[in-house]
């Protein structure tokens, strides 16, 4: 089940499922540590004697977040209670305090009384060993905590504080957990509780009939008891509604900083835009790591998740957030990769958002070889996204840091890394982390990467470096010319394998063929570019209602299709892109260009109501399938929603050119 | 009488006043035409300057397709819809001399022939003029419409089996076909640029489709996810051209075929081959040495003429020698039921032709 509903401040990371359960809780880190691991921390409503979970199937809800916030905006409707909740979920920009909203409302023609159950599921630091919750009643709030982390629950209703509270065992022996306290509309009370536990509590207010009434529910986290009293009081002290408006206001005026000019942009693609923004946000920790994505639901699939920083998707989502003027998402990026890269000048398979070497799958030896555990392209995006930053805000001062302990080892290795003989990098994981090989994918990122590298040895003076890196550019370039394109087919191909001193080509049809012109190898409108990107177009397209484009022909992940000819992969949201990336590029005029805004259009008309993009659609119904959000998703669009607006812009200027030649030759005459 | 004399003489005598060759005229099942084995016996026929014979045989191709017409059109209606077409509805691979479908049960939806006889039309005109080629258009044009309906459906390949696969050495015929016909359609007026461009791009589909399911390992095969040869894989390269022979993945195809199919200068189909015990063919034989002939190799290319030479009795080219069988306890059983191998049959007398020609003049 994806999670429409993600709110958060670069520490703090709180993720809702599609029927208001809390899922998620990520903390200190966002994508580390989860201390909720994807159970149910549900809401109830008990109303004159009748309970119910939110939920349960008679509820209707409606998922959506405030216009160009990170508060969410959720009506959820029960017409057998005559009960509808409006629902803000925020969670502060500075503090780890996260503040919910509910505003009751009575649907029915008399006064009622509604109690309102929110119960709290966590396994601190993902283990539910060792955890206590408490009632400390001079807070009149419940805690739990272990070791260095606690979570404070509060809320007012009116002017009343929490009504009921129930503490007690969860999953363990007989108990299911306190939240079956809750079906009889009462709490018992109990006030401590250790090892596998939860807590529920409860809060009442009277209805009149039509009419509504507001109840607040907070949380905070911190490393101590001290920490979290303060943050429960800061609310008291500044009112957690009016806390929760300036959560509002800040996230406006974030996404709002620019006076961004939409081209000829239709308003549902703006409005996507803006909100990728935010969700890219919420996903990046403000320690630099950019997340993958942080739906838990994946270990169903996996068991492990996407809560690592891929060196790749952080680089292509720096790329993406520099582009966009947010450079606040890039920078701690950049210095984060400084501290991960390897002494040897390489970027790991993937990382925890902390710092340390994620989970991997790549062995240290095969077929009794050694080689490297590594996806090359990791290393070699990263300098190329960090010099599309530096082309866009020019800051010196940052490079200058990251010269020495990131640029030039990670240059290094990428320029001694090749197969001499062919002039290829050495094989590596390719960038969806199934096959080894040489990758046209990657080997354009190295090529990127080494670029980037001369153009900083460029910068700082520093010559001979330059003249390396250039020179080990243009090697990798020839490589590609000469072993990854296939003269007989006119196009090129996904890579290659390397067996028995000869080079087996891998003709499967890719859509990160897309890199050929991305990262500078050749240009988008090259004749050898053009045929591979236009068999692409026609061999990856989904020839169903949904429409989009496979990320390969014969995609096996998630797959739902046996019908290859017509499906040749579900439609990833990235690889969409892609394809208007190369139609952006290749477009020669306004009206061609204009075109373009209908793959725009798609991926709106496919996002969730919240506005979260999947990973990948399910190629019937287009409903989402993996990980949802996923960051990646989200930074292609904002990506390719700037070089939209730049190519409207030369075109435009072009057509200025023109018109005004065409009237002074009319004057002239 | 030397053997290329005989074999232009077995032809020329086996001839129906139809225009049809039978495919054997000794063997009571090869006593019909293919389109497949007659396309060839015209363009040996072509080369040794008997065009008369050529153009009858694609006149009477033209006849029999368009006396089917109403079939094909029909299927082109469905376009494979909801319905399956039923295994008989499909256009047929061989005839009566008088261009009547057999009835006899048969495995008769054999796309490649059709292919063939595109490819063996544009040898004519290339050969001639285009006047044959205006005569018969719309069965060309029909034919053309029907491959580019059907090119993705199983059908028995060229040796009518494994009707439920989709094969390259099809796929090669279809390519070849088209892409020889298709600019002198168009240069006949008979098509439009439009439409050319359009078939063009099927090609490339095609190409795509070869490289994407049938490369294991580096070299071709012939079913999708395995790695094994068939000899009919040298069709990709000869005469189809769907790659280049030079091609490095067609080159070690070709390495294979001659590690596992040959055995001196016989050529086995395949290796599970078990019909007449699976024997060497002499149309294979010539195959490959027109491929040799082709890329220049003419020492390889002779030694396989001479070796289809030293097997010739009394001037007779037979379909398979038995000299090296596969499966020999399965032989006799074939022979009690079907009767002696076919001999002589037109085809291998056609590539021997073809072969000797083109050692005569390499890459024409």
């Amino acid at each position: 089940m994806p999670r429409p509903i993600v709110v958060g401040n670069g520490k703090l990371l709180i993720n809702f499922d599609t029927r208001l359960n809390m899922r998620d809780l990520y903390y200190p880190y966002v994508g580390q540590l989860n201390q909720i691991g994807g159970q149910y921390c549900r809401l109830g409503v008990w109303v004159d004697g009748v309970f119910s979970w939110c939920c349960d199937e008679d509820w209707a809800i409606h998922l959506d977040y405030k216009k160009e916030t990170l508060v969410s905006h959720i009506v959820t409707r029960n017409e057998r209670l005559g009960i509808e909740l409006i629902i803000n979920d925020g969670v502060h920009q500075r503090d780890d305090i996260f503040l919910k909203r509910i505003q009751v409302r009575n649907l029915r023609n008399e006064q009622c009384e509604v109690r309102v159950f929110l119960h709290q599921d966590f396994s601190i630091n993902e283990t539910e060993v060792g955890d206590t919750v408490v009632y400390e009643p001079t807070l009149h709030a419940i805690y739990h905590y272990k070791r260095n982390v606690y979570l404070l629950v509060n809320g007012l209703a009116e002017k009343e504080g929490i009504y009921q509270y129930s503490i007690g065992t969860k999953r363990f022996n007989h108990a299911e957990g306190t939240w079956r306290d809750a079906e009889d509309g009462l709490l018992g009370g109990n006030p401590i509780a250790q090892g596998s536990v939860d807590s529920t509590i409860s809060f009442r207010v009277t209805v009149p009939a039509y009419d509504s009434k507001i109840i607040y529910y907070w949380l905070c986290a911190g490393p101590d008891r001290n920490a979290v009293k303060k943050l429960n009081q800061y609310v008291l002290d500044s009112s957690p509604g009016d806390l929760l408006d300036r959560v509002e206001v800040y996230w406006k005026r974030w996404v709002n900083k620019l006076d961004m000019k939409y081209a000829d942009l239709p308003e549902e693609v703006i409005h996507l835009y803006k909100r990728s923004l935010l969700i890219v946000r919420t996903q990046a920790d403000q320690n630099g790591a950019i997340l993958a994505a942080n739906d838990s639901d994946i270990l169903q699939f996996n068991r492990d998740h996407y809560s690592y920083m891929w060196p790749r998707d952080g680089a292509l989502v720096a790329y993406a957030m520099s582009i966009a003027g947010y450079d606040g998402i890039a920078n701690p990026f950049f210095e984060f990769c400084a501290k991960a890269l390897t002494d040897e000048g390489y970027m790991l398979h993937k990382y925890n958002p902390d710092g340390s070497a994620g989970s991997s799958w790549h062995p240290y030896i095969s077929k009794g070889k050694i080689q490297l555990p590594i996806q090359e392209d990791e290393t070699g995006l990263v300098l190329f996204s960090l010099w599309k930053h530096y082309e866009k805000y020019r800051n010196l001062e940052f490079v200058q840091k990251l010269y020495v302990s990131l640029i030039r080892p990670a240059a290094k290795f990428l320029k001694n890394y090749v197969l001499p003989q062919y002039q290829l990098p050495q094989p590596s994981y390719d960038l969806w982390e199934e096959r080894r090989g040489i990758f046209l994918f990657t080997s354009c990122t190295i090529y990127g990467g080494l670029q980037a590298a001369a153009n900083f040895a460029n910068l700082f003076g520093d010559f001979e470096r330059e003249r390396r890196y250039a020179e080990a550019a243009e090697k990798i370039k020839s490589g590609i010319l000469t072993h990854l394109y296939d003269a007989e087919l006119g196009r090129f191909v996904r890579g290659v394998y390397v067996e028995d001193q000869e080079l087996l080509k891998d003709f499967t049809l890719e859509s990160s063929l897309f890199g050929i012109f991305e990262f500078g190898v050749l240009p988008a409108t090259d004749e050898r570019v053009k045929r591979t990107m236009e068999t692409v177009l026609r061999g990856l397209k989904v020839k169903t209602q949904v429409g989009g484009y496979a990320r390969y022909h014969n995609d096996y992940y998630f797959q739902k299709s046996q019908d290859i000819d017509r499906v040749p992969g579900n439609p990833w949201i990235i690889c969409t892109l892609w394809m208007t990336e190369y139609k952006i590029a290749t477009a020669e005029s306004l009206p061609a260009l204009k075109e373009v805004i209908a793959d725009l259009e798609w991926v709106a008309k496919y996002q969730m109501s919240s506005g979260v993009l999947p990973e990948q659609l399910h190629p019937y119904d287009g409903s989402p399938l993996s990980v949802a959000p996923l960051t990646w998703s989200h930074s292609t669009f904002v990506l390719t929603v700037n070089k939209y607006i730049n190519r409207y812009k030369e075109l435009n200027q072009n057509q200025r050119k023109l018109q005004n030649r065409t009237v002074s030759h009319a004057f002239s005459r | 009488m030397h053997l290329v004399d005989r074999s232009i003489r077995i032809i020329l005598d086996h001839q129906s006043h139809t225009g049809a060759f039978p495919a054997s005229p000794t063997f009571t099942h090869y006593r019909y035409c293919w389109l497949r084995d007659g396309a060839f016996i015209a363009y040996s026929m072509d080369l040794k300057g008997h065009h008369d014979r050529s153009r009858a045989f694609y006149k009477w191709c033209h006849r029999t397709i368009e006396r089917y017409r109403g079939k094909a059109e029909s299927l082109l209606a469905m376009r494979l819809g909801s319905e399956e077409p039923s295994s008989d509805s499909w256009l047929h691979t061989r005839f009566t001399l008088q261009g009547i479908e057999s009835t006899e049960p048969w495995g008769n939806h054999q796309l490649d022939g059709y292919g063939t006889y595109l490819w063996g039309v544009a040898q004519h005109t290339k050969k001639t003029d285009i006047s044959t080629l205006v005569k018969i258009s719309s069965s060309l044009v029909l034919v053309l419409d029907y491959l580019h309906a059907f090119w993705k459906v199983p059908c028995y390949d060229c040796w009518e089996e494994f009707e439920n696969d989709i094969h390259p050495s099809t796929l090669a015929a279809i390519y070849g076909g088209v892409q020889a016909i298709c600019p002198l359609l168009k240069q006949a007026g008979i098509i439009s640029t439009g439409d050319e461009a359009h078939y063009l791009q099927w090609l490339r589909e095609i190409k795509e489709f070869v490289f994407q399911f049938y490369i294991t390992d580096g070299h071709f095969v012939k079913k999708n996810g395995t790695n094994q040869l068939d000899a009919n894989l040298l069709f990709l390269a000869i005469p189809y051209r769907l790659i280049s022979p030079h091609y490095p993945v067609m080159k070690k195809t070709i390495a294979k075929i001659e590690k596992s199919l040959v055995c001196n200068g016989g050529v086995h189909r395949y290796l599970t081959d078990s019909y007449y015990g699976g024997g060497e063919w002499i149309l294979l034989s010539a195959w490959l040495g027109w491929y040799y002939a082709d890329i220049g190799e003419c020492n390889r290319a002779h030694e396989l003429l001479t070796w289809i030479e030293s097997y010739s009795t009394d001037g007779n080219l037979p379909e398979q020698i038995l000299h090296h069988v596969f499966y020999p306890e399965k032989l006799e059983n074939w022979i009690q039921n079907w009767g002696e191998i076919a001999s002589p049959l037109l085809w291998s007398h056609a590539m021997y032709l073809i072969l000797h020609d083109k050692l005569k003049s390499p890459n024409s």
